[in-house]
């Protein structure tokens, strides 16, 4: 099925202005109303001399003329400092100690929405950092407490940062949020709750809950909307639960949860290859919750099958899905598979009928041009769209085929032309079978070029991006001028 | 192994080949040959001696690598490791230059901080590597 937006993409840097004329001469005129989709232009420059670091920009659907862009990298500097604050110790019943002033090891985070500017890092145990990002004056800028944990995070959306920055952070103490979690028993120690800002993402520290089920959180004053999360460590059968709230008064809030009845199963399984023959490899096998009984929440459970193919995990009643995901291996024709399984109430342990990994299959693809004539060293790469999105790609023969096995899933192909006439096409194809032919015709469109340049020098040879939302729609080298002219088309 | 790109010369240039010699007359074939150097690396991010970091951005968990383009575009590969596992790439087409191989890290596994994220190029029987030591940075997710 053809997406409803198709791409072609065109580097013609290498091209003359003969060769183009002369392929626009025999092409459709392109729409002059085509509407471009929003799209994103990331630059990864590689410079010594200059450090310059990855940036973003967005390629404005509104305007008219999207040929001849001017993007400016902007300059790196450095934000470092010191975070500190005060730890309060209170209880639940409103009783609380001294507080003390103590330097707070905390991970902190730049970054801007729908873009790659930014960086994370963690601070050393005396509260010191310092990381170098792209100048810009619209950062979201987040402190998370690591130790200790009784501090709220902080969020500051409109941070400034045209140059760099020194500085001392004093962290409040929050608000309180507090609660009791019962059905956890004996699981306490194996659980563990954190605040989490709705509208940024952002989440706080984890925080442990006590063995008669309370808990302690601290909020931020001037983050209003919040969830809880309850979640448990890995393999502990907790399932992961989120409550939504509004903090709206100066007295914090209590929450409480009733989980029910948590009773791990031991769910069992031996893994094989299409052939019955135990799967030796590492697979990952992801468990995911469709539904559970007796309890709330959603669980989600990673594990890998051992030498023998033999797995073995712990869940709750329910109904689940599980994917089986052998490793990324194009030697190998093992392909994922997905299976649903339900167990049931009162039950100890489940044993997982024995699992066959798929196959992968080969599939014949011929790639023809805009003039329908074969279209040879076409890059043709196929991702899933599911699993782990691993891609699978080759170049087209002289006569436009490619013989190349896939996964028999839900695929995106993206067709890459590299000889400066064609561009790219994006298809979805699902359920392929063993022998399948697939042919396709490349398209031409809309031009949009442009150059990225710093202090107004070009940046040559940087890796630029081009997305869609979260569709990556090409990759390409900056000429050695720093530009890129691309073609675009949209149905 | 030296890859080398031969020019075919056509039959009339052979012919006429001594002749356009100044100062001497050589009557043997000549063999034109354009030297391509070894496997090259061109540019990779991070680059060479850096550290490959990981974090919870997945935007910006990618690294990718940049090699002098030769005509046998059909024999390029790379290969992308951290220990014992493959890593899923993609190409980044042949600008005339160079061809390059990018891949991204969205989900970083905290076991990998301290090994190293391999590359290996292969083209007609040249090889060259590349590898960053990983510094996985964990959060509160």
């Amino acid at each position: 099925m053809m997406k409803a937006l198709l791409l072609a993409l065109m580097l013609t840097a290498c091209s003359s202005d003969e060769s183009f004329m002369g392929m626009q001469d025999m092409a459709p005129e392109p729409a002059e109303e085509n509407i471009f989709p929003s799209l994103r232009l990331d630059v990864y420059p590689v410079s010594e001399a200059e450090n310059l670091l990855p940036q973003s920009f967005a390629i404005d659907p509104e305007i008219d003329d999207v040929t001849a862009l001017r993007f400016d990298l902007a300059d790196t500097v450095e934000l470092s400092g010191f975070i500190h604050g005060t730890t309060i110790y209170p209880h639940s019943d409103g009783v609380s100690v001294p507080s003390t002033r103590t330097v707070i090891e905390a991970q902190v985070r730049l970054s801007r929405p729908n873009s790659i500017h930014g960086n994370i890092m963690n601070t050393d145990e005396e509260g010191w950092f310092s990381m170098f990002v792209p100048a810009n004056d619209q950062y979201l800028f987040s402190i998370t407490p690591i130790q200790p944990t009784d501090l709220p995070f902080q969020i500051n959306e409109t941070f400034f940062l045209r140059e760099s920055q020194d500085l001392e952070v004093e962290l409040d103490m929050g608000l309180p949020v507090f609660g009791s979690i019962s059905g956890l028993e004996g699981l306490h120690n194996q659980a563990s709750v954190q605040l989490i800002d709705r509208e940024t993402g952002i989440v706080g520290p984890k925080n442990p809950i006590s063995s008669s089920g309370s808990f302690m959180l601290r909020a931020p004053n001037d983050r209003d909307s919040l969830i809880v999360r309850l979640e448990g460590t890995p393999n502990s059968a907790i399932p992961t639960v989120e409550i939504p709230f509004y903090l709206d008064s100066q007295d914090g809030v209590e929450l409480n949860l009733d989980l029910g009845s948590i009773t791990p199963v031991t769910v069992e399984g031996n893994l094989q290859t299409s052939l019955g023959i135990p799967f030796a490899e590492r697979a990952t096998i992801l468990f995911t919750s469709k539904e559970l009984i007796s309890t709330t929440g959603e669980l989600s459970v990673e594990t890998s099958n051992d030498g023998n193919g033999f797995f073995s995990t712990k869940l709750l009643p329910g109904s689940w899905i599980v994917d089986f995901i052998p490793p990324y291996d194009d030697a190998s024709n093992a392909a994922p598979i997905t299976i649903e399984f339900e167990i049931e109430e009162n039950t100890t342990s489940y044993v997982l009928p024995d699992v066959l990994l798929a196959d992968d299959v080969r599939v014949f693809t011929r790639i023809l041009d805009s003039m329908g004539q074969p279209a040879p060293n076409v890059l043709v790469s196929f991702q899933e769209t599911h699993f782990n999105k691993d891609v699978y790609t080759g170049f087209t023969d002289s006569d436009g085929r490619l013989d190349i096995r896939v996964p028999s899933d839900d695929l995106t192909v993206t067709l890459t032309p590299t000889n400066n006439v064609e561009g790219i096409t994006q298809i979805s194809v699902s359920q392929l079978t063993e022998g399948d032919e697939l042919e396709w015709t490349l398209e031409k469109g809309s031009t949009i070029s442009g150059s990225i340049y710093h202090r107004n020098m070009p940046i040559s040879h940087a890796l630029i991006e081009l997305w869609e939302n979260d569709t990556l729609l090409t990759s390409q080298f900056l000429n050695e001028a720093g530009a890129f002219e691309i073609k675009l088309q949209v149905d | 192994m030296i890859a080398r790109l031969h020019i075919g010369l056509s039959k009339l240039l052979l012919f006429s080949a001594p002749f356009l010699l100044s100062g001497c007359l050589y009557l043997g074939e000549i063999e034109a040959i354009q030297q391509v150097s070894p496997l090259e690396i061109f540019m990779s991010y991070p680059e060479e001696g850096e550290v490959m970091r990981l974090d919870q951005n997945p935007n910006t968990n990618k690294a990718f690598v940049y090699v002098y383009y030769s005509d046998s575009l059909n024999n390029i590969d790379f290969r992308w490791r951290i220990g014992p596992n493959i890593l899923s790439s993609e190409y980044i087409p042949p600008d005339g230059v160079a061809v390059g191989s990018e891949v991204n890290i969205p989900e970083p596994d905290p076991s990998w901080n301290g090994q190293n994220l391999f590359v290996f190029v292969f083209d007609s029987g040249s090889s060259v590597s590349r590898s960053w030591p990983i510094e996985v940075i964990e959060g509160n997710e």
